[in-house]
């Protein structure tokens, strides 16, 4: 097998393929680390989201199983929301074992408002944060760049070239075999480095080739319209209605009474056969035009088919059910198994640890370029210190813009106006500073050693904060069963630990380290 | 995408400035205007042969963004950047007049 | 098996399977059991098999715990997992050791 890929892989071919692999990686490398550690954190969004809003865990650890009627819980919600402005559409998600509270967003003739609220119908205080779903999870996939899409399709341009760097690599490193369990973490640190990122590389290989895979499949119909524009003129919201099952018509402008909601979520679970509903949108609410849909729950499987039903809204009739062709139903399997919105939690931990070690696997290829740089150039140079300080940036950088906004979520009172928006501005001034910070002290090397032990600090922090501010420290947590304030103080504290323990090896050796590879396996 | 099909400076003894620029923008714009081609051609071709529209598109995009990658990284293992260029801006071109062609004659 | 248990026994298949095939590699091989030769053949062989049966076994549990889709996305990570940690036993065991030669 071996002799027969020799052949297969001339030398010119591995020589020819360095070239790119090595400049898409120092170019996009940054940009591949900031998407695979957001969607690493997504994996747990739910989780960090308990975390930041105190008041959606405390007391509602346990769902009722009683299904919540819409009828009689949800539209008064909506009523209250709209505060007497006339309700043009509405949505809900109903509470599930990761999120026990409902959360509600309602379009008016003036404004948007959204809240959440406790399964018996009482309404919470604003959360006055994005958290992780909101904030951290589109970090992931749009970069918060949502004019024109121009965030999907940076981010959708870097996993090609991620594609092409895990393809080359693989061609590159032609020792697959003999080398497949070796990391020598003594001696040359190159060699290290080189080691940790083949190791990562051909090891996690099948996970980050699918993960990278479908996270563009998701989106492909955006980024690669050919099809959209060969047979529906360019249209994407024709595409997808036709493709997923949708449907949607406008606004009559006749006011009509609405049909009971109830009576559709039992129809919906019949045609399903299983399945509990998830997301119910209210389209064209009060009017003769109006549509109900209702979305499946996708938890127990990993096809992320939403199956939606839709309703009339004031008859009560059933207007779409289209399961998808087997094309598309395999589309929603691929995307389903880059969202793992699935009750699972084994795959959980490893999705978050394999896409933690995409970012070794990035991180030490960008360590790796600038260690034999360092060596062929000797004096580092404009370029170099740029990489290098893009590194450190995006490493230890993002780590520590990540924990201060977690530490602003805890420290902001609930009443400072457009709460949200200042722990926005708290992460990216602190990314751009601890960017410039980086920026300035990196002469022979990036500060590593104080950058990890900010990390270490804010990790710290965090903890404490949490326990101070919601007067629940880790073992109550655990004592109440709330496994989400526990699971994110554990990760936490483990960063702390690691990044303490690495800074201050680093400090006492004062010399370059594989400070943030081995920082993030501590992490993961 | 046409402009740099063929692109005689793009040889082996220009300057090597100028064919790694030839390198790259055939591996991110030819590869993408190849996987284009790829992803029109086959939708076309798709519902010619009796598929629902949005199977089609689904699948030839799949198949698309699946060559895509290696497409990219083959523009850099050519040994010619110009033989690179020529392939892929001239198969994408091929492709996407043949899908107009299809589309223009069965409606 | 229950269900809290049948993770680890998946999770410990897959370990022992890649711990198995790390030993057919020469130089962990001179490294880990005899520095003056390299493995048997016919140990080699048993290696290879018994990582086959391992994997096998392995499989069919997470697909018995989890049904097919799941199942085999929970084996195919579980490879991995087990892979990465055979990797760092492997490094853990050489380390000392190198450091005596020195």
């Amino acid at each position: 097998m071996t002799a027969g890929k020799r052949k297969l892989i001339s030398p010119a071919l591995r020589a020819a393929m360095l070239w790119p692999h090595t400049w898409a990686g120092v170019t996009l490398g940054g940009l591949l680390m900031l998407v695979f550690f957001m969607g690493s954190l997504a994996v747990f969004a739910s989780e960090i989201d308990r975390w930041m809003m105190p008041d959606t865990r405390i007391g509602a650890v346990e769902t009722p199983e009683a299904a919540i009627s819409l009828d009689r819980t949800v539209v008064p919600l909506v009523e209250r929301l709209a505060a007497g402005r006339v309700v043009r559409d509405w949505f809900v998600q109903l509470p599930d074992e990761r999120r026990p509270v409902m959360a509600l967003r309602v379009r008016t003739e003036s404004g948007t408002a959204g809240g959440m609220a406790t399964a018996d119908g009482a309404l919470l205080p604003p959360v006055g944060t994005l958290g992780a779903s909101s904030f951290f999870y589109p970090l992931h996939y749009s970069l918060h760049l949502r004019a024109g899409f121009v965030g999907y399709w940076i981010v959708s341009f870097a996993s090609v070239a991620m594609l092409a760097g895990l393809i080359s690599g693989v061609i590159i490193h032609a020792r697959i075999f003999k080398d497949f369990f070796t990391f020598r973490n003594w001696g040359q640190l190159r060699r290290s480095l080189l080691d940790l990122h083949n190791l990562t590389g051909v090891l996690v290989l099948p996970f980050h080739l699918m993960i990278t895979f479908t996270g563009i499949v998701i989106i492909l119909p955006i980024v690669l319209p050919a099809g959209v524009q060969a047979l529906y003129g360019g249209d994407i919201q024709r595409f997808y209605d036709d493709a997923l099952g949708n449907y949607s018509r406008p606004r009559a402008g006749i006011p009509a009474a609405a049909a009971p909601l109830d009576p559709m979520v039992a129809e919906a679970r019949r045609l399903w056969g299983s399945g509990e509903a998830a997301v119910i949108f209210v389209y064209n609410a009060g009017d003769a035009a109006s549509v109900v849909r209702i979305n499946r729950d996708t938890g127990d499987r990993i096809s992320l088919d939403v199956q939606p039903v839709f309703f009339d809204g004031v008859t009560g009739a059933l207007l779409k059910y289209q399961p998808p062709g087997p094309m598309v139903a395999a589309h929603r399997v691929m995307s389903g198994l880059h969202f793992a919105a699935f009750e699972h939690w084994p795959l959980r931990w490893l999705y978050f640890l394999f896409g933690l070690t995409g970012c070794v696997l990035i991180g030490t290829g960008m360590l790796h370029w600038m260690e034999k740089r360092r060596v062929v150039h000797g004096r580092p140079g404009v370029g170099w210190r740029s990489v290098a300080a893009l590194t450190c940036g995006t490493t230890t950088g993002l780590l520590i813009a990540t924990l201060a906004m977690m530490a602003a979520n805890r420290l902001l009172p609930s009443g400072v106006p457009s709460r949200e928006l200042v722990e926005v501005g708290v992460f990216f001034l602190t990314w751009i500073a601890s960017a410039v910070h980086a920026a300035l002290r990196t002469r022979l090397d990036p500060p590593w050693s104080s950058q990890c032990a900010a990390v270490a600090l804010l990790a710290a922090a965090c903890v404490l904060l949490n326990w101070i501010t919601t007067g629940e420290h880790p073992v109550r947590a655990a004592a109440a069963g709330d496994w989400a304030v526990v699971g994110v103080d554990a990760v936490l504290a483990l960063t702390a630990a690691g990044a303490w323990s690495v800074s201050r090896r680093l400090a006492r050796r004062m010399r370059p380290e594989a400070s943030t590879l081995s920082r993030l396996t501590d992490h993961a | 995408m046409t402009a740099g099909a063929g692109n005689p400076i793009a040889g082996r003894r220009a300057p090597s400035r100028l064919r790694t620029a030839a390198r790259v923008t055939a591996a991110v714009f030819g590869a993408y205007g190849f996987a284009w081609g790829i992803a029109a051609f086959g939708a076309e071709l798709g519902t010619l042969a009796g598929m629902a529209p949005a199977e089609a598109v689904t699948a030839a995009s799949l198949l698309a963004l699946l060559v895509l990658p290696a497409l990219s990284l083959w523009a850099f293992a050519v040994p010619r950047a110009g033989v690179g260029w020529a392939v892929l801006g001239g198969g994408a071109v091929v492709m996407i007049a043949a899908s107009r062609l299809v589309g223009i004659t069965a409606p | 098996m229950p269900d809290v248990l049948s993770f680890p026994a998946i999770f410990g298949l897959c370990y022992i399977a890649f711990a198995a095939l790390a030993l057919t590699v020469e130089r962990h091989w001179r490294d880990l059991v005899d520095s003056r030769r390299p493995p048997p053949r016919r140990t080699v062989l048993r290696l290879r098999c018994a990582a086959a049966l391992s994997l096998t076994a392995a499989l069919s549990a997470a697909v018995h715990r989890d049904g097919a889709g799941f199942g085999i996305l929970l084996w195919v990570l579980a490879l991995t997992a087990g892979a990465l940690a055979v990797s760092a036993t492997v490094t853990w065991r050489c380390r000392p050791a190198r450091g005596r030669t020195r």
